[in-house]
């Protein structure tokens, strides 16, 4: 950056050049030019000690501390939820899809809070995990729901395709960690459904909603 | 004065190195190069935003599109450049969104009423200091602390904001020239200084 503004005026060239002079940052070659008008002018050199004073006043400024391990945790959460969710949704056929899926069953939800309501029923809870309880749909309905995770390689029609093998429907999900609720229809075959699920290359993670009737008295 | 100087090829190239297995999404290589610049971009980002929360949302987002784009980085800076450039982006984009309001440029209230006579302590600078560079521009704070605090050449503060190399000597100039103004104690002199 020296040799054009050399030409121009030393001293200017210096003034300018102070900060990284300062810091460590010029070349041979620049810092050499510097301390050589240093030598020479009274300005560059009282500037060039004031920015060495603001400049290890800056880098020891330890005023601020900070913690980086929840930081980072946060950030490799947001990675590993992420990657089903984008590469499963990740096309506009895919969303579409899962908007109309989604759009049926909230008409049915809808339709069950008001009988719900009518009959003085507790509303489900809307929020789901992997360990969640099943919504009293699935009760009424008498059919087994799956929470699954797929892989971030699988395809739209990938799913599709395990989906229709096993009779099996989307009733619920994304939640923000990927996971969705698919509905096994066929309840007397419930059990191969979720195995061929388990089994699938396309599925990271397939386990059974449990209802209260199978939990252990 | 002793020329100081600042080496830091061996940096670039353990940067480079953990950048190539982040490439084959190794994750010990991306927490590694996670933690080694948490605390200088949460420094720099937080003086950018005054918010240490948005400061932390803005690193992972930049970490982020390390993990995502890594494969596209072709070694034509050093990796710190590639990162602080990607940060700065992020940060200037998220101030966007949260409509900051322009900087003070008002007199420094209480704190500039320190006693002269008395001997500063290193607290009172610091809350001095801290005062007096939240009162400069944005793009003046920006170069300042690239320099001072996180030691860029001229040529790589030039690549992370964008702008020409002369660009970044100007608001260097006026960052020095502001700072001489609001820290007298720092400076030890009242009135601007030119070249």
């Amino acid at each position: 950056m020296s040799e054009e503004t050399a030409r121009i005026d030393p001293h200017e060239s210096v003034w300018g050049s102070i900060p990284w002079f300062v810091n460590g940052r010029l070349s041979d070659a620049e810092a050499t030019q510097v301390e050589a008008h240093l030598k020479e002018c009274e300005r560059c050199r009282a500037e060039c000690a004031l920015q060495a004073k603001l400049h290890d006043a800056i880098r020891e400024d330890d005023s601020m501390a900070f913690t980086s391990e929840a930081s980072y945790r946060k950030l490799a959460y947001r990675i590993d939820s992420s990657a089903p969710r984008r590469a499963f949704v990740g096309t506009r056929r895919a969303v579409l899809w899962l908007a109309a899926a989604l759009a049926v069953e909230s008409v049915a939800l809808v339709a069950w809070g008001a009988w719900s309501w009518s009959s003085n029923r507790e509303p489900s809870a809307r929020y789901v995990t992997l360990s969640s309880a099943p919504t009293e749909v699935s009760r009424a309905a008498n059919a087994a729901q799956v929470r699954i995770v797929f892989l971030g390689s699988a395809t739209l029609a990938d799913v599709e395709g395990l989906l229709r093998g096993v009779g099996a429907r989307v009733v619920d999900g994304p939640t923000e960690r990927g996971v969705y609720t698919v509905q096994l229809n066929k309840a007397e075959s419930a059990s191969s459904g979720l195995s061929v699920l388990k089994a699938s290359p396309l599925v990271r993670l397939a386990e059974p909603v449990f209802v209260e009737a199978d939990l252990p008295k | 004065m002793k020329r100081p100087t600042h080496i830091n090829h061996s940096r670039n190239a353990r940067d480079l190195a953990l950048l190539e297995r982040i490439k084959a999404h190794d994750r010990t290589a991306f927490k590694e190069l996670y933690f080694v610049y948490h605390s200088r971009l949460a420094r720099f980002l937080t003086r950018i935003t005054s918010r240490y929360d948005v400061a932390e949302e803005i690193i992972n987002d930049t970490f982020w599109i390390v993990w995502d784009r890594a494969k596209d980085f072709r070694n034509a800076s050093q990796v710190s450049t590639w990162i602080m450039g990607i940060a700065y982006r992020r940060g200037l984009k998220t101030l966007r969104k949260l409509n900051s309001g322009p900087i003070s440029e008002g007199p420094l209230d209480e704190m500039m009423t320190l006693d002269e006579d008395e001997p500063a302590k290193r607290a009172e600078v610091e809350q001095w200091l801290e005062a007096a560079l939240a009162r400069l521009p944005l793009e003046q704070r920006v170069v300042l602390e690239l320099a001072y605090h996180l030691g860029h050449s001229c040529e790589e503060i030039a690549v992370i904001v964008d702008c020409p190399v002369n660009t970044v000597k100007t608001r260097m100039h006026y960052a020095r020239v502001k700072l001489k103004r609001l820290l007298p104690q720092l400076a030890g002199v009242s009135e601007e200084e030119r070249p």
